[in-house]
């Protein structure tokens, strides 16, 4: 099934094994309901103590430095913001003084670190957003894992 | 069972080119930095003296960080418009899995 408005793709069909025999179901099942995104298999090995669950799992550092955490956003809006102060404070100190020998530690101190800071925060936010997309991504992924899983049991037993 | 259309074709890349408020904002700050840059260049150009180039320099690094910021902000304003669209695109492949499973469901004997 192509739907509108989607370039129909050729993709080689998936290898699936041998279906059960089919069993002769005169009532159908309920519907399904739309799955939650939960990871659909765990990955905990065999004869280990099952890992904590992810909420529990995440407490104070994971909060602020985890995928989907807006803090590391805000600190580079912070550092991006620092980093313009800083220019402007350079500017101010540099066109006051008349010897250049007075004007370039000020350069050198104040107007590149600033520069700096701009780069970091600014590279800072785009990661930050990049990993809160990723971290969308892999809960829709899990979502859809669950949904094709469903339908494969639903095939199986039909 | 067609489904609605998923949103990633030719209408897609369309509304990704559509200049919105905060697009004419990041064009207006990258615009304001190279404006910076050469008004800071023609202020160093025009003075013969070097303690008052140095305040050019930095006021052309100021203009350099503004172009900088309105950059990436345009990238990362991208990326998040093109997660926006795959978004969508995911929330009616899911739509289309329920709706399959659903009719599985009811036909009872398919594949049969």
């Amino acid at each position: 099934m192509v739907a509108e408005g989607r370039p129909a793709r050729k993709t080689p069909a998936p290898k699936t094994p041998a279906r059960k025999a089919p069993a002769r179901t005169t009532t159908a099942p309920d519907p399904p309901a739309r799955p939650t995104p939960q990871p659909a298999v765990s990955s905990d090995p065999p004869g280990l103590p099952a890992r904590k669950p992810p909420s529990a799992a995440r407490s104070g550092w994971a909060l602020v430095t985890g995928p989907g955490s807006l803090f590391p956003t805000y600190g580079g809006v912070i550092g991006v913001v620092a980093g313009f102060a800083l220019l402007f404070y350079c500017w101010s100190r540099v066109a006051a003084q008349a010897d250049v020998w007075r004007q370039m530690p000020y350069l050198i101190s104040a107007g590149l670190p600033a520069l700096g800071l701009i780069m970091v925060g600014l590279v800072v936010i785009n990661i930050s957003a990049k990993r809160q997309d990723g971290a969308r991504r892999a809960q829709q992924m899990a979502a859809l894992t669950e949904a094709l899983t469903e339908l494969r049991s639903r095939l199986d037993r039909s | 069972m067609t489904g609605r259309p998923i949103p990633y074709g030719a209408g897609a890349v369309g509304a990704a080119r559509r200049v919105g408020p905060i697009l004419l904002g990041l064009g207006a700050s990258v615009a304001a930095g190279l404006a910076g840059i050469g008004l800071a260049w023609s202020k160093a150009a025009g003075s013969d003296l070097v303690p008052l180039q140095v305040p050019a320099l930095v006021a052309a690094l100021v203009g350099l960080a503004l172009a900088g910021l309105g950059m990436a902000a345009y990238d990362v304003h991208l990326g998040r418009r093109h997660d926006a669209l795959e978004d969508e695109a995911w929330e009616t492949v899911m739509d289309q899995v329920a709706d399959l499973t659903r009719s599985l469901g009811r036909s009872g004997d398919i594949g049969r």
